[in-house]
């Protein structure tokens, strides 16, 4: 023991001294290291220099979207395609949607893997709390002299920066949005379900009920975890999806409210309890967790989307079933559109210059963008015309979805879809009501670790309400507990106080 | 000899029959609950599709159907794939591990070594106390940046110093320090009694390690759930988890799958499922035996008499 | 001897000595070192993230050295939250009742196989007892999931759905998992428990139970005088050991078991489960690291206090 004392001590000793060494007397010399993304400060290689690099480096690209069998296929032929371009060996991978996506990158930005290119929205990979925390490099000095800048436009980069720096570059797509149903198109011919006459979700109801009764095995209403209902009361969220804090979506005042205890929050919980014990929505709900995958069984009537023209056809391409498009909330601009689909460069990257080249090229180059999202030509797609394609009977790859990256309108078009399908979005993006706090970034950096807290907490509560698997009133009263204990109220107060700010700065 | 008496005449301390019976029927009982959710889930594997959803889970397939096997046989590469990657690295990593433990439990079971208090402490220490989760990851993927790539899956559980104590138990137990010393007045270097004397001594306990090790390897799933993102590097493990979020994991990167459009509604989803944790089991089980008979001695020596 | 030599201290010289002597037993611990090295020793450095307002930079060192000291607010924190009691809480009270059904129940088995008069059954509950230790807590979530679905799982259709109940909606009613959880782990380490004390029991010398056999004790007399006495020092080390990381929560059950239902979170949550959520799901690695640092220390404190309460009582006993 005496022998085991010693060599504790000294262990002990020898790591105190070592930590001290390495901590302590580094600590003071370099306080500029707290502010975000400092390490990016190096100003970016001219990136007008053309020149292929000698060297293959490798290329790391992950993106939302499920999992494709011939990822690899695309890999390779991205690969070939850049060989006398960029001259990187391109490694893409999907890791599904949402909260399949965040958990497995959250973990990689923290701990510096060197990815070069990751997806990241206010719904995804938790853009603004990432950023905030210096996980991205800061983009501002490679979008001076880019095409980007006038592909996306000043409004979008400006509404996605924070305290006036772009962590991420938005992609280019419809600048507004509106939420609905997409309902599967065998089902309303079954039921006759007169599409126009639904303005609102209990317009469904009957249909529900028939449903449920007429259909075993399938499900009315897909409600899997953020992605249901909740989403038609459309809140213009400060910060991310699952941070507490606010505005309502038609521009009536500019008090930030904690969204998850507002009156229209909790009728909506009852009415997800009342379907619930309807079996309305799965059984299973609580444990499913991937949105996109439970869609694609074709079990399931009604799917909330957030829409635009020709969201049907779209999801037609990724799902393989047919869908119609039922629009119920009012086309709005705000910053989920500025934030709602970013690429960014993960701080651990080692090419941070080849990497933006890339995502440049996704903007640029025809040809890469359609191979991300329609795969290989004569493989997967088929041309029918210059720009317009036909899907082949090869499933490998179908990741669609062309508004994750780049510029939507260079992806070729569908024969099902509209050809006026880009003039279509011009027109919708005009019909969009601008919210008062488009192009307010909050700033996250004094509420940390409050945030950090506050996110447990939704992650803990938010799904038994939004599905309805356990009875409303306790849960929701546990929930308001602990989210007070976790200081919500200081949180809304700086988001206030912040948003104030910015609005008497903008003179709004 | 007393006792050799007492047993030829009979049965003096033995528990009645009665008690004998009672006492069956509870291992019975014990057996059947140790069984039965395996059970369930080899139905559940051989069942349809229909019969599930008529029927749920149930301990006998309503309806007999091999469709999921198939399925998951057919839809091979991400499977075996994961499956040549278990085997690896299994193979690999306790061979390694096992001979790594070996050789640092050995001095520490070695009286004449001053020093072993230290070096078990070293050991020991690191059951007790660790650096976190996030230092952890970066040491791997910033300091030696072996993320995505074969040997993260084995690297991090090389050391074990649980099974380093129980392996030093063994040999101090076992291997008289007298065979040492007259091996060492013959002229045998260290290195040379440890695998010509030692080790030959120690089977018991190589076994009971290596099935440990065996298990860690097999078993792990933490390890791809950390570091892995590339497919190709995805053991058995973890492509069970991924498959009870995606059972589109399955057809991966699958010929078969993807020249014919595939309505994801058709698939055997959920007895697939089940056909792959069934199929993940197989091995481990089998191996078992082979273990046993040293498995049960390495274990009495090394974790009782400790 | 040369002149650098002398002018070396003394104990660096004893130590140079000490490894000249030991050359071949320290090149055996090389390879385990360096794995514990890069393992576990690199990493601790890493704690000091508790103490820091966390930022990434560049590399794993300079990371730590440049991130911006914030003293205990990381900690402050998360003893804030109620979490902080809640994870701390289903921690130690779910590692008791492991630690107690680990040892009594595998005993009383271990007992019972060693009465048997059928050496070959007994040999053969052994082996399908010790089956569900080879099952990955993977494995082990799909035996669950087809027991408790709500859709499909066996309990509910084949049990409560024909006694004419409703189904029982088994992710979200936090109230069962306290035994469900129990029963898995119990179900896994039973039989392996068993087996280990099986094996000691075996060791004990039969002479002991003859004896006391002619001196008429009965089975219960022998079993509390001379088995219970002679596992002692094995239950005392397999105890002591569960003791020390009775902080350590098995992540693999409290992670898969329960899917991660955000429902059962107040009863199936554990300090593991929290850390590694706070790190996927809201990147607070600076909390992460303060409520793993806490664990760390207190379960150091619980191996250290148990460990000297038993050499207060039985020196041989103790683990060191």
């Amino acid at each position: 023991m005496k022998k085991m004392q010693r060599s504790l001590s000294f262990a002990l000793v020898l790591i105190m001294m070592l930590t001290m060494i390495i901590t302590g007397c580094g600590a003071p010399a370099e306080p500029a290291a707290s502010s975000p993304a400092q390490s990016a400060s190096q100003a970016p290689a001219s990136s007008q220099a053309a020149e292929v690099p000698k060297e293959q480096v490798e290329l790391t690209f992950y993106c939302v979207a499920d999992s494709q069998p011939d990822m690899q296929k695309i890999c390779d032929a991205a690969t070939e395609y850049l060989k006398d371009k960029l001259n990187v060996k391109v490694k893409a991978e999907n890791f599904g949607w949402g909260d399949t996506y965040t958990p497995k990158i959250n973990p990689m930005l923290a701990s510096g893997q060197p990815v070069d290119i990751v997806f990241t929205a206010n719904w995804a990979a938790n853009y603004r709390v990432n950023a905030n925390a210096g996980y991205f490099v800061d983009l501002t000095p490679y979008l001076k002299d880019s095409p980007i800048r006038e592909i996306v436009g000043d409004d979008f980069l400006n509404g996605s920066a924070i305290n006036g720096k772009n962590f991420a570059v938005p992609c280019n797509k419809e600048k507004v949005h509106n939420w609905g149903f997409l309902l599967k198109k065998d089902l309303v011919e079954k039921y006759n379900v007169d599409v126009s006459k639904i303005k609102k979700m209990e317009d469904l109801e009957p249909y529900f009920d028939a449903i449920k009764k007429g259909e075993p095995g399938v499900t009315p209403l897909l409600n899997v975890q953020m992605e249901g209902p909740f989403k038609l009361l459309d809140w213009d969220n400060i910060s991310d999806d699952d941070i507490p804090g606010a505005l309502y979506p038609d521009n009536r005042d500019n008090t930030i409210v904690n969204q998850f205890e507002t009156p229209e929050a909790i009728a909506m919980y009852k009415k997800m309890r009342e379907y619930y014990n309807k079996g309305w929505i799965h059984p299973d709900a609580a444990t499913q967790d991937n949105f996109s995958e439970e869609m694609k069984t074709g079990k399931y009537f009604a799917v909330v989307q957030s829409m635009k023209p020709g969201k049907a056809e779209e999801m037609k391409l990724s799902t393989n079933i047919d869908w119609v498009q039922v629009d119920i909330t009012t086309p709005v601009m705000s910053n989920r559109e500025t934030t709602g689909a970013l690429l960014a460069i993960p701080i651990g990257s080692e090419h941070p210059d080849i990497a933006f080249k890339f995502i440049e090229m996704l903007y640029t180059d025809k040809f890469l963008k359609n191979l991300f999202v329609y795969g290989i030509e004569g493989e997967h797609y088929e041309k029918v015309s210059e720009n317009v394609v036909r899907l082949t009977d090869n499933t490998g790859y179908r990741a669609g979805n062309g508004w994750r990256f780049g510029d939507q309108f260079i992806d070729y078009l569908l024969e099902n879809e509209d050809p006026d399908k880009w003039e279509q979005f011009k027109a919708y993006n005009d019909m969009g009501i601008p919210m008062n706090s488009l192009g307010f970034a909050f700033d996250a950096t004094n509420v940390e670790t409050e945030i950090g807290a506050l996110k447990n907490v939704v992650q803990k509560y938010y799904k038994q309400l939004f599905l309805g698997t356990a009875d409303t009133d306790s849960t929701l009263k546990a929930f308001s507990e602990e989210m007070k204990k976790a200081g919500v109220d200081d949180v809304i107060a700086e988001m206030q106080t912040q948003y104030d700010e910015w609005r008497k700065a903008v003179g709004k | 000899m007393m006792s050799k008496i007492l047993k030829k005449q009979g049965k003096l301390n033995q528990i009645s029959a009665t008690g004998n019976i009672l006492l069956n029927v509870l291992f019975i009982v014990i057996t059947i609950v140790c069984m039965a959710p395996v059970l369930l889930v080899l139905s559940i594997s051989f069942s349809s599709e229909e019969a599930i959803r008529h029927g749920g889970y149930s301990f006998i397939p309503q309806e007999l159907s091999l469709k999921a096997y198939d399925y998951v046989l057919k839809a091979g590469d991400a499977i075996w794939r994961a499956y040549g990657v278990s085997i690896f690295v299994t193979v690999v990593g306790t061979f390694l591990s096992l001979a790594i433990i070996c050789m640092y439990a050995y001095p520490l079971s070695r009286s004449s070594f001053k020093a072993k208090g230290f070096f078990s402490f070293l050991a020991y220490f690191t059951m007790i106390f660790g650096g976190g989760l996030v230092p952890w990851i970066m040491v791997y993927t910033r300091l030696f940046k072996i993320s995505n790539s074969i040997w993260i899956l084995i690297f991090p559980y090389l050391m074990n110093a649980w099974f380093v104590m129980i392996m030093r138990t063994f040999y101090k137990t076992s291997v008289p320090e007298s065979i040492i010393e007259s091996a060492r007045i013959d002229g045998a270097g260290e290195f040379r009694t440890f695998l010509v004397i030692v080790l030959p001594l120690s089977k018991a306990g190589l076994a009971t390690i290596g099935l440990f090790c065996t298990l860690v390897y097999w078993n792990d799933w933490y390890l791809p759930l950390m570091f892995v993102t590339e497919r190709k590097f995805f053991n058995i493990q973890y492509l069970m988890y991924q498959t009870l979020v995606s059972i589109q994991y399955l057809t991966s990167g699958s010929a078969q799958f993807s020249e014919a459009a595939v309505v994801l509604a058709n698939l055997p989803t959920e007895s697939a499922r089940m056909a792959i944790a069934i199929i993940s089991i197989g091995p481990i089980v089998l191996a078992y035996p082979f273990f046993r008979k040293y498995f049960v001695k390495g274990l009495t020596i090394g974790a009782v008499k400790g | 001897m040369n002149a650098t030599d002398l002018s070396k201290p003394r104990p660096f010289r004893k130590l140079l000595k000490g490894v000249r002597t030991n050359i071949a037993f320290i090149a055996m611990l090389l390879p385990g070192l360096f794995v514990l090295l890069i393992n576990n020793y690199i990493p601790m450095f890493g704690v000091v993230i508790a103490f820091k307002r966390y930022r990434f930079n560049k590399d794993f060192f300079t990371s730590i050295i440049t991130s911006e000291w914030i003293g205990f607010k990381n900690f402050e924190f998360f003893f804030k939250t109620p979490q902080a009691y809640e994870v701390t809480r289903n921690t130690i009270l779910y590692n008791l009742v492991f630690i107690v059904l680990g040892v009594v129940i595998p005993v009383m088995l271990a007992i019972a196989l060693n009465e048997l008069l059928n050496k070959k059954l007994s040999n053969f509950y052994q082996s399908i007892m010790f089956l569900p230790y080879f099952l990955s807590w993977i494995v082990v979530s799909y035996l669950a999931y087809s027991m408790l679905s709500i859709e499909n799982g066996f309990i509910n259709r084949s049990i409560i759905n024909a006694l004419g109940l409703e189904s029982i909606n088994w992710y979200s009613e936090p109230r069962y998992w306290p035994f469900i959880l129990t029963f898995f782990q119990v179900w896994k380490y039973t039989g392996y428990n068993a087996v280990v004390y099986h094996a000691a029991i075996s060791g004990i010398d039969s002479e002991y139970y003859e004896a006391a056999a002619i001196d008429g004790a009965t089975k219960w007399q022998q079993t509390k005088f001379i088995t219970i006495p002679l596992l002692q020092p094995v239950i005392i080390i397999m105890t002591l050991l569960a003791v020390g990381r009775i902080f350590n929560a098995d992540f693999g059950l409290f992670f898969n078991v329960p899917k991660d239902s955000g429902a059962l979170y107040s009863v199936t949550d554990v300090i593991d489960t929290y850390v590694f959520r706070a790190l996927r799901n809201s990147n607070s690695v600076g909390m992460a690291a303060a409520s793993g640092l806490y664990q760390a220390v207190v379960g150091c404190i619980t191996v250290f206090t148990a460990n000297f309460i038993v050499r207060k009582i039985d020196r041989d006993k103790a683990l060191f």
